[in-house]
């Protein structure tokens, strides 16, 4: 177990080099750098922009700046941000407490709503019960969510004084509008996948094994039943909790929310470029890491699996 | 030995059992009002081809039809309850306590996330009063009993043997020393050198315990060594029944002739095998009249019109088959002393 | 229906080799495909919706004259609530918001499509390539296919159009690149198993060469999957491509994007709530109808993929 974990960890090295390459060679290809803006906004010569270039390690090829970039990088420095002048790491994680607090909000949110809900539908297949519940998780998946932000804050604003529709500031109250919005989509996905896995498995013979036990038939679903199912739910639940954790830029933007989302797009339209850099492998590390520990939590769950891990000696893709 | 042969205490009595399975567009009849008793000590097979009913009939006796299954009866009495008037929480207590049931695929029959010990402490817990360490030390003894050592009940399903598994499927339906077991295909998906074994485990344990046991296979040797009675059932009916000499060696049912001329004899070996032409019926869409006269090479007029009443030989010893009523009819397979 | 009446008999019977009824037998396997769709009435709603939404979208021209319908200021008429005349109102240059939803659809089902299409024959081909040659070919697409997939599709959209510039094209590439990873994933899991079936191996042995049979012997076999996925992935390419409009990374304004109105009716969120109610509606229906057609074409292309 430990090894495969470490296995996994290296082999998401490489992997975070190559993103950080091919975001950085992006960023190249965009026209106009941070000097430019400054440019235009104060007027400077040609000498103190040459003087400035250099000062940002903006000048010389992609390929020796990208050198010099990973190898303060492996040093542990990720860059200060041209624009604030801060630490990159320093800012992301600044960034994180709002970040987190949504993206647990909307996931424990989803899943106290998609568990019965696509069990449920699951048990009553066919019936007006499920196909009510389908409608609406279709509904769900097919909202944009930044819309849905827009229409809460509509409905909200108009009705309910208490309800916060923007910023961080009003504690677990101005979580609600931002959960529901990010927790919508989760909820529907995650509604589809219980009733999809619940399904798989109520229809395996080791059910009717523990019925003809004399177990009640909650029992058989809850215990039996369910815990069968965990596994393509909880690798579903995992990854929409490791993108959340990434920031979600749209309802962020939508509720002014202070997270890393909206770091990294303003960052974007700065053109400010260890921020970006710094900012998408720190996420992309965040949900490399997320995903890892979803895999090792299936071990918990199926003793199938844990013998896999175990017994694997290289890599099976 | 005294209750083994007495007649007249069943455990089991099914009247006019039904089960129908209700579909979109069509009605599947799986078991058609088929009647038996099983006696006190006694082992009860059902024989016949994939699709006969068998293992509906079982599930009925626990009222484990799945969903669009309709179940219709005279009567279901088991141990002196009857069960389709049970409330849930007799259900409950009935199924696994009274009558367990070894299902017919061990690979797939145990759930793979739990302990083997584990699955078998359960049904323990379930009907007996004991703590969880007493269950678990009842689990280790039940492993042992049907040969397994008592040190693997920290194992899950994927750790063990086809054999080995159905070792622990027999293991749970014997936990809570069930009244009745119901076998179904227990040894089906079995290698043959296992299938002996665990044939041997359940005669031994039976024997032991003084069960009653319902046996369902499509095998007539193994019916020949493990059963009493028999019951040969045909597109959801039963066609003959009696006693394992009565079946076996006065055999009346042309069905039942044919499925034993379909066996390969050993003492004359280059004799053609004779199979059954034809196939079963669809069970969407029974035929009026007898169900096998279609493939039957005694049939008449007379089979095609109605169901066949049934005829009885013996006390025992039971025939549906309209072709009796005709003067002299005789099949053609031989009595044997 | 039928497979559920499959599964069911096979449980109550016990056996798995039904015999299939006579009327399945003589249609072929396009035919049975249609006959499941047409069942299915999410997707013949979708279906219908996406075929009245991709007419208006191929006679807007006709149906509307775009400089004065569609992007002529008329600041007499500024927010104006809905009515008669104006259905969905009109935003703060007085434009008409329905005509601009209508014309709207242009863009939308442009980019879902030619986005998907990018993604698809890129994604494909690599799939295949990755599934067909097992060895270093495999290894280089997957671990570039990982890099890609590890950035967020919603942040890689936004750095490509940044980086290349807010325009329809550039739109269509960033999200077309970022539908990449999933067709490659999806097109190599499928060749992977079709790959190691006998006819193939027979072809091979028979002295075929290997694109011709990739391409006319493993790919066709591995349509099903392909189809669905895409049309689910028009329905996400429309998402995301509001997305970046409403980011103001999309198509560029006057044109009446979608997700743009939306951005635009954000500063009237509060006072005229009808700018952003209508062109998100838009959205929905157009997602809803994509989304309802691929679920169904996944039930009838192949049961046993239901989920």
């Amino acid at each position: 177990m430990l090894r495969y974990a470490i296995k996994r960890l290296l082999l998401m090295i490489p992997v975070l080099i190559g993103v950080s390459f091919l975001i950085f060679s992006i960023m190249d290809l965009a026209p106009g750098d941070i000097v430019d803006i400054q440019t235009a906004e104060e007027g400077l010569t040609y000498e103190e922009i040459d003087q400035l270039r250099e000062a940002y390690g903006l000048d010389g090829s992609v390929f020796t700046r990208y050198f010099k970039y990973m190898v303060r990088f492996v040093q542990g420095d990720l860059g200060t941000s041209h624009i604030s002048g801060r630490p990159v790491l320093e800012s992301y994680l600044e960034k994180m407490p709002a970040t987190m607090a949504l993206a647990s909000a909307s996931i424990l949110v989803s899943i106290i709503i998609s568990l019965p809900l696509g069990i449920i539908s699951a048990i009553k297949r066919g019936t007006f019960v499920d196909n009510a519940s389908m409608v609406v998780t279709f509904l769900g998946l097919s909202i944009p969510n930044f819309w849905l932000g827009l229409m809460l804050i509509i409905i909200v604003a108009l009705n309910v004084s208490w309800i916060p529709t923007g910023g961080f500031n009003h504690g677990i109250a101005s979580l609600i509008l931002p959960a529901i919005t990010v927790g919508t989509a989760l909820t529907a996905t995650l509604a589809r996948t219980t009733r999809s896995s619940m399904l798989d498995v109520l229809s395996q013979d080791y059910l009717r094994t523990e019925r003809a036990k004399g177990h009640k038939e909650f029992k058989v679903i809850t215990k039996y039943a369910l815990r069968n199912a965990l596994i393509p739910i909880i690798t579903i639940a995992g990854g929409q909790f490791a993108v959340c954790l990434g920031g979600s830029v749209l309802t962020e933007t939508v509720f002014s929310w202070p997270g890393v989302g909206r770091l990294i797009v303003d960052a974007l339209n700065g053109r400010d470029v260890p921020m970006v850099v710094g900012s998408i492998i720190l996420k992309s590390a965040t949900i490399g890491i997320v995903v890892l520990i979803v895999d090792l939590l299936y071990a918990v769950i199926d003793p199938r699996i844990k013998t896999q891990y175990d017994a694997r000696k290289r890599k099976q893709t | 030995m005294e209750e083994r042969k007495s007649l007249h205490d069943p455990v089991l009595e099914v009247e006019d059992l039904g089960v129908q399975f209700i579909l979109e567009n069509e009605t599947i009849n799986a078991v058609n009002d088929i009647s038996f008793k099983l006696r006190k000590g006694h082992t009860l097979g059902f024989v016949g081809e994939t699709g006969a009913g068998k293992t509906t009939t079982a599930l009925a006796l626990l009222r484990l039809v799945p969903h669009p299954g309709k179940v219709e009866s005279k009567k279901i009495e088991v141990c002196g309850h009857e069960v389709t008037a049970m409330t849930s929480s007799q259900l409950e207590k009935y199924r696994g306590n009274d009558v367990a049931m070894i299902f017919q695929d061990p690979m797939t029959s145990l759930n793979p996330v739990f302990t083997v010990g584990q699955q078998i402490a359960d049904s323990i817990m379930l009907h007996q009063n004991v703590t969880s360490a007493e269950a678990k030390a009842r689990a280790e003894q039940m492993l042992e009993l049907v040969g397994i050592s008592a040190n693997r009940a920290g194992e899950y399903p994927h750790q063990f043997s086809g054999g080995m598994k159905q070792r622990v499927v027999i293991a749970i339906a014997l936990a809570c020393n069930p009244e009745v077991l119901i076998a179904d295909e227990p040894t089906t998906a079995l290698d043959v050198t296992i299938q002996a074994q665990v044939l041997n485990l359940m005669k031994k344990l039976r024997d032991d315990r003084r069960m009653s046991m319902i046996m369902i296979t499509h095998s007539l040797g193994i019916v020949a060594d493990i059963c009493d009675e028999v019951a040969v059932m045909y597109a959801g009916r039963i066609v003959e029944t009696g006693t394992l000499v009565e079946v076996f060696n006065h055999t009346k049912h042309p069905y039942t002739e044919g499925l034993f001329n379909s066996l390969p004899n050993i003492l004359n070996r280059s004799a053609k095998l004779k199979p059954i032409p034809g196939l079963m019926p669809d069970p969407s869409n029974l035929p009026v009249g007898c169900s096998f006269a279609p493939r039957c090479k005694y049939a008449g007029p007379d089979c095609t019109c109605a169901q066949p009443k049934a005829h009885w030989f013996s006390d025992t010893h039971m025939v549906a088959c309209a072709a009796y009523q005709r003067e002299g009819f005789a099949i053609d397979r031989p009595e044997k002393k | 229906m039928s497979y559920r009446n499959e599964t069911l008999q096979s449980q109550i019977t016990g056996s798995k080799d039904i015999p299939i009824p006579k009327r399945y037998v003589r249609q072929t396997q396009t035919r049975i495909v249609l006959h499941n769709l047409s069942k299915n009435k999410g997707a013949m709603v979708g279906l219908f919706i996406i075929m009245v939404i991709v007419f208006i979208a191929i006679f807007a021209d006709v149906l509307l004259d775009y400089e004065t319908d569609v992007v002529g200021i008329n600041i007499s008429q500024r927010l104006l609530r809905p009515s008669w005349k104006h259905p969905c109102g009109t935003d703060d240059l007085g434009r008409d918001i329905f005509y601009r939803i209508l014309y709207g659809a242009r863009f939308s089902v442009s980019v879902g499509v030619v986005a998907t299409t990018i993604g698809l024959g890129i994604g494909v081909i690599f799939g295949a390539i990755a599934g067909y040659y097992c060895g270093l070919a495999e290894d280089i697409i997957m671990r570039v296919n990982d890099i890609v997939s590890a950035v967020p599709s919603i942040l890689m959209g936004i750095v490509i159009v940044s980086a290349l510039g807010a325009t329809t094209f550039n739109l269509m590439l960033a999200i077309g690149i970022t539908s990449i990873p999933q067709f490659v994933r999806i097109t190599r899991a499928s060749v992977l198993s079709v790959r190691n079936q006998e006819y193939i191996e027979a072809l091979y042995a028979s002295g075929m060469s290997e694109p011709r049979i990739i391409a006319f012997h493993v790919l066709p076999n591995c349509l099903s999957p392909i189809i669905v996925q895409a049309t689910l992935r028009i329905a996400s390419a429309i998402i995301a491509a509001s997305s970046l409009s409403f980011l103001g990374l999309g198509v560029p304004v006057p044109a009446p994007e979608w997700g743009s109105m939306l951005s635009m009716g954000r500063q009237y969120v509060r006072s005229a709530s009808y700018l952003t109610i209508f062109p998100g509606l838009a959205i929905l229906i157009t997602v809803l109808s994509f989304n309802l057609l691929g679920d169904g074409l996944r039930d009838a292309l192949d049961p046993k993929l239901k989920k």
